[in-house]
């Protein structure tokens, strides 16, 4: 009987990385939605006259303050992460495994502290999710992000795993870690902006 | 220079890009359109840097190193459970999140089990091309975690569900389930060790069917609630365990 060759070996390819940047464009989308929603939101809310006749938006409730402080630590601890994975992914091109566990550890460490900073501002505001359009509004596009940040920290925890279990010359993990946090910096940048500053 | 899944990409960014400006011109900027165009077009734009930095996602023959590693060029994983069970707790800890904080934290539980059941199990499955070795180092990293915490999660079921049933039984017939459950219990274990023959799926059976019968007996009880005594006890507080006076000392 003759048979037939078998088949070729699939093509390997970067499938971590391609998979990071079709969530990273789900997330984006996902968020898009909802600060359209927020924009819009404050499009239709109704005019009011403030201090010296200046005619302002009435969207935000009275006695809602966000403080700005620990907006911005978290900002920038969103930044530091950002950099602690690059760090990662330089230290494992060059095969350094001590600075690859340095890199992956301030990570985690800086991505613990983004999500304290998220719940000190959660704690500092003091509105219920159910008291109005605007606090469940927050709360969605604040919480959604809140779970993004967890599933960031999951993705510091597999790729350290997978790194520390052996899998040193793979690099593409570490690649796509670095990648999934400058999504979610890019995706707080413009929460950020519509949610906290232009308040 | 451009792979054909950049020319997707890049096309459609283009598209998005030219379909913002225009929606945006002839809408005022609309926040609803204008918004979800500007982030389709980030989406987009994301993507087609994606697959222009990794040519398509196809890794250069050259690089021997990453040919080596890549995902595509493993062998598919087996089957398991634990994605399963990590979606499940993650559904449990968000219904915890609105309703319940013991439902949360047993998502919360469970979840973290779930992952590292899952790395370890993905782990070993790329360790060789041999089943069964890969099988063998995930029950050598794991079995020591998972046998006695397992032993101590059946423990505490056990337990949890036979006091359920105590405080839940009359107390003239409390003394008797505990004393026909310890005789049962003993009967079995010395039955076990005359006959080390015994198939190991029939002892398994047994001792599952009596752990059911505990657990099920439990929350018949629990849903039935304390005895009306020691209700009674609780709210007069015969123990004096709230104001730290012993009603029966010195009588």
């Amino acid at each position: 009987m003759i048979a037939l060759p078998p088949a070729p070996a699939p093509a390997p390819r970067r499938q971590l990385l391609i998979g990071t940047s079709a969530v990273g464009a789900a997330i984006t989308m996902l968020f898009g939605g909802m600060l359209a929603v927020w924009w819009r939101f404050r499009e239709n809310s109704p005019l009011r006259s403030g201090a010296g006749e200046k005619l302002i938006k009435d969207w935000k409730p009275k006695g809602v303050k966000i403080p700005m402080v620990p907006v911005n630590v978290l900002f920038f601890t969103l930044i530091m992460a950002c950099l602690m994975a690059q760090y990662a992914v330089y230290a494992a091109k060059r095969a350094d495994r001590s600075n690859v566990t340095l890199g992956l550890g301030l990570t985690m460490l800086t991505g613990l502290a983004a999500l304290n900073a998220q719940a000190y501002i959660w704690g500092q505001t003091k509105i219920g999710i159910r008291d109005g359009r605007f606090e469940t509004m927050f709360y969605a596009v604040t919480g959604s992000f809140f779970v993004l940040m967890i599933v960031g920290l999951v993705f510091t925890v597999v790729a350290a795993f997978r790194h520390f279990g052996g899998r040193t010359a793979d690099h593409e993990v570490i690649t796509s870690h670095a990648l999934f946090w400058y999504i979610l910096t890019a995706i707080f940048t413009a929460v950020w902006f519509v949610v906290y500053v232009t308040k | 220079m451009f792979s054909t899944g950049s020319k997707l990409f890049v096309g459609l960014a283009g598209l998005t890009t030219a379909a913002f400006a225009i929606y945006g011109i002839t809408q005022n900027f609309g926040a609803l359109g204008s918004l979800g165009l500007f982030f389709l077009m980030v989406a987009l734009m994301g993507l087609a840097t994606a697959v222009i930095f990794t040519r398509d996602g196809d890794i250069s023959a050259m690089d021997t190193a990453a040919v080596q590693t890549a995902s595509s060029g493993s062998q598919p994983v087996g089957d398991s459970m634990w994605p399963f069970v990590a979606a499940v707790s993650a559904v449990l800890l968000i219904v915890g999140l609105v309703t319940d904080k013991r439902y949360f934290v047993a998502g919360l539980g469970i979840l973290v089990v779930a992952i590292v059941e899952w790395m370890v199990r993905a782990w070993a499955d790329r360790s060789s091309a041999d089943t069964a070795f890969n099988q063998g180092i995930r029950s050598r990293i794991m079995h020591p975690l998972e046998l006695p915490l397992a032993g101590l999660a059946g423990l505490a079921v056990v337990i949890y569900g036979f006091s359920r049933m105590m405080v839940a039984a009359d107390k003239n017939i409390g003394p008797v389930i505990l004393g026909v459950g310890a005789a049962l219990v003993l009967g079995f274990g010395v039955s076990f060790s005359k006959k080390p023959n015994m198939r190991r799926g029939l002892a398994a059976g047994i001792c599952a069917l009596g752990g059911a019968a505990v657990i099920a007996g439990g929350i018949a009880s629990a849903s039935v609630g304390q005895r009306h005594e020691l209700t009674e006890a609780r709210e007069e507080d015969h123990f004096g365990s709230r104001n730290g006076e012993r009603p029966c000392e010195g009588e």
